[in-house]
């Protein structure tokens, strides 16, 4: 099939933003979307496409539309091509409408280049009925206009004249559920009916998914990874993907959401654009940026370390006491900046399978536990940072009663040999992180004369304090009340966002896991299942504006 | 710890008491300083024996080797009941089945007739009685220890501090010393009472230093004074080291069982 759209090295440089070469195609009929937080150059990109940058922009590269190169064109030429060949609906819809125009006049404008006065008036009324506005609003002002009608009128002003591919900037940002139902309805059957092809530049996940075929997720002005679009969002492979995905409102409908951790410190267009939000990120990630790069049929990714890796994957583990068998065959699998659950029944090992993950039980048959691609020896991971560490279940038990709070949370420091005078700093800070004051008076504070809440606090800090790459806790909220183990819960996502480890949660508790988790794994006797929380929690909302 | 503090001073109160027959008191524990059995008087507290010895003054220097040798052979009992307590809790294996072994021996023999033999064997000496009663005394203490120890072994607490890299010794001295020194200071404290009492028994039975001036000694010459009991002498000669002995041992037993309770509750 003939390319509708081929964008070849595309690279713009504004003073303080750089879309960096870019190259994709798309072919006629094609929806291609194009996904990204606010600031990652997805409008930068339509307005280099569709010609309309500001003046202080300098694109470079190629675009072809319909096959003629537009960004050296001149635009008298450029014209001609557009609203017939190509057109574009921007977000912010009401800036692109004149004020003193009403709506007709406005499609007037666009439709006298292909016909009479006279037929224009049928073509409006069925334009207008088309995005779900009525004839009645054509003598409308667009200072009397919602957003979201604004936006449903651009659309109808850049299908005017059947052009070949629409670019669509955040077409549904002012939206109601049912307008953007709608929408998609509409732009499918232009796309089926017309074969207009659609480039679809959004930040709704749930728009791109529900309607394009490919996807191209853009970070600072970066393709960090590109694929169809249900592989995609269904197993991201770069980090920044999966962040997006993992905070995308509308499909995760059970779980508490939180965007992708906040960079340090800006990006200095040194190394990989997304290497300080990155959870995985090495110390080669601040040099050298990674290229796009083929990952599987119809899949790029860019990154130093071939997208998400995995932290620790066991296979085939195996427990039993004596001839009783625990668990047969587990597999299991944990990537960095992760956050899985694991959810059973009472008595079917989970606690056992963790004591087993987190090293301390090593009467177990298998192939062995990696951590990191290399076989993980849980006596240097446990002692350095950056290792794993384990939360248990019982803090009772976990913390010994006699120590006053800063001998039990400075302890790992004090074994792994830490200078003595950073250890009481350090203290201080995990304390406050977790939530605990950090005044002298608690710190002597003995651990038994705590409350259950705050001794489970002071184990999480205490396994804070090693920097984890890895944190694995059994039952973290069993012990606490409700509200102290929403407390823990969210102190612990909170944790875990801000500095990015993997997090492994045993529990029975199967809302705190849909709440908290990137995925769930079911454990039985036959190993682990994973659980989409999809098939088990629904929500009705679409029908409510309807 | 009211409680404790009230039995220290009471001890103390008893120390002084004999501090001063042993220091300050014009008349001597070995030598005659009045005529025979002399009633107690204001120059004698509490009279004198059939030699003419001050009985005061022979209970207080008594008072003294008691707890001499209570002491020591506390000490001893305590490091060697504490030392392999531990070790056989922490190593576990081998040597804790042999000395799990050897303490359930120790514990099911009767003390006191194989103390006579030994004591009989090796002669009577002050040396030889600390180290016979301490034999017989640690197999309790390191049994008690032995088991704190494997209980708190099994804790995660310990566990985790293994895995931070926390050695033998800085896990014994950091998590297991604040639940082991409390068993070992009671049980200590119980062993100094015992130790008197059987000290006085072989000094009684004639096993001991038959030089030394020792409560059991004492009651051994005045009970063997014939015909005692038909006169008033037992009053002053018998009653007192049998009575010091009493109140002595019980004060510290008293306090073994109130630093117990004052450890539990601080707990």
């Amino acid at each position: 099939m003939k390319d509708i759209l081929k964008v070849n090295s595309l690279s713009v440089a504004y003073s303080d933003f750089e879309l960096h070469p870019l190259s994709f195609s798309m072919q006629e009929g094609e929806i291609l979307a194009i996904i990204g937080e606010s600031g990652s150059g997805k409008t930068t990109l339509a307005r280099a496409i569709s010609c309309l940058l500001k003046e202080d922009a300098e694109p470079g590269g190629e675009v072809i539309i319909d096959g003629a190169e537009v960004l050296s064109m001149s635009e008298s030429e450029r014209r001609k091509m557009r609203l017939t060949t190509f057109s574009i609906a921007f977000q912010n819809s009401a800036e692109w409408l004149n004020p003193t125009m009403s709506l007709r006049a406005q499609l007037n404008e666009i439709l006298d280049r292909v016909m009479k006065r006279e037929r224009q008036e049928a073509r409006m009324l069925e334009l207008m009925e088309l995005v779900g506005l009525s004839g009645d609003d054509l003598s409308r002002y667009p200072k009397e206009l919602s957003g979201g009608m604004a936006q449903k009128f651009l659309l109808a002003g850049a299908i005017a004249l059947e052009p070949k591919l629409v670019i669509l900037d955040e077409p549904t940002s002012s939206m109601d559920v049912k307008s953007r139902r709608d929408f998609s309805e509409l732009i499918k059957k232009l796309n089926s009916e017309k074969g207009i092809a659609f480039l679809i530049i959004t930040h709704d996940l749930s728009l791109a998914a529900a309607l394009s075929k490919r996807v191209i997720v853009l970070y600072e002005g970066h393709v960090v990874e590109t694929g169809r679009t249900m592989q995609l969002l269904e197993d991201p492979r770069h980090p920044y993907t999966r962040g997006l995905i993992n905070a995308s409102m509308s499909m995760n409908l059970a779980r508490d959401i939180w965007g992708i951790r906040a960079a340090d410190s800006p990006y200095n267009r040194k190394g990989c654009p997304f290497c300080r939000r990155c959870t995985q990120s090495l110390p080669l990630c601040h040099e050298k940026a990674p290229s796009l790069e083929e990952c599987g049929e119809d899949r790029q990714i860019s990154c130093n370390r071939g997208g998400i890796v995995a932290l620790m994957e066991a296979k085939s583990l195996s427990k039993a006491y004596g001839k009783q068998a625990v668990f047969k065959g587990v597999d299991f699998l944990i990537h960095y900046g992760e956050i899985v659950s694991l959810v059973g029944k009472a008595g079917v090992g989970k606690t056992t399978l963790a004591r087993i993950l987190a090293g301390f039980d090593e009467q177990y048959t298998g192939n062995g536990i990696l951590f990191d691609s290399e076989r993980a020896d849980f006596e240097l991971l446990h002692r350095t940072k950056r290792g794993v560490q384990m939360v248990f279940q019982d803090s009772e038990s976990a913390l010994n009663p006699h120590m006053t709070v800063k001998e039990a949370v400075s302890e790992p420091l004090l074994l792994s040999k830490e200078a003595p005078d950073s250890i009481t700093p350090a203290v201080i800070k995990i304390l406050k992180e977790v939530g605990l004051p950090g005044d002298d008076v608690f710190l002597r504070k003995k651990v038994r004369a705590l409350s259950g809440g705050q001794k489970q606090r002071v184990s999480v800090a205490r396994a804070l304090t090693m920097e984890p790459a890895l944190l694995i806790a059994d039952e973290p909220t069993s012990m606490l009340d409700p509200s102290s183990s929403a407390n823990l819960i969210r102190m612990l996502k909170t944790l875990q966002n801000q500095h990015g480890f993997s997090m492994l949660i045993i529990t029975h508790d199967l809302e705190c896991a849909l709440k908290i988790s990137d995925r769930i794994y079911l454990f039985t006797e036959n190993g682990l299942k994973r659980l989409l929380p999809s098939e088990y929690v629904t929500a009705n909302l679409e029908k409510v504006f309807d | 710890m009211k409680k404790v503090i009230i039995l220290c001073a009471a001890f103390a109160a008893i120390t002084l008491f004999f501090l001063y027959g042993a220091t300050l008191y014009p008349h001597g524990s070995r030598l005659p300083s009045g005529a025979s059995l002399e009633a107690p008087s204001a120059l004698h507290l509490l009279g004198t024996d059939n030699l003419g010895v001050d009985i005061y003054a022979q209970l207080s220097s008594g008072f003294f080797r008691s707890m001499a040798i209570g002491l020591a052979t506390a000490a001893l009992a305590a490091l060697l009941g504490g030392l392999l307590g531990i070790m056989a809790g922490y190593l576990g294996g081998r040597f804790d089945t042999a000395v799990s072994f050897l303490i359930n021996i120790l514990l099911s023999v009767p003390q006191l007739p194989i103390m006579i033999v030994v004591g009989a064997f090796f002669g009577q000496s002050t040396g030889n009685i600390i180290w016979i009663i301490a034999i017989f005394s640690w197999a309790p203490i390191a049994k008690q220890v032995r088991a704190k120890t494997r209980s708190v072994c099994g804790t995660r607490y310990v566990q985790l501090a293994e895995s931070y890299g926390g050695g033998a010794l800085y896990i014994i001295v950091r998590h297991m010393g604040r639940d082991i020194f409390p068993l070992l200071a009671i049980n200590g404290i119980a062993v100094i009472g015992m130790a008197i009492i059987q000290e006085s028994s072989l000094a009684y039975l004639g096993l001991s230093d038959p030089l030394a001036k020792s409560w059991g000694l004492m009651i051994s010459k005045a009970t063997a004074f014939s015909g005692i009991f038909f006169t008033d002498f037992w009053k002053w000669w018998i009653l007192p080291p049998v009575f010091s002995l009493m109140l002595s041992v019980v004060c510290l037993r008293i306090l073994a069982r109130a630093l117990e309770s004052y450890f539990i509750k601080e707990r």
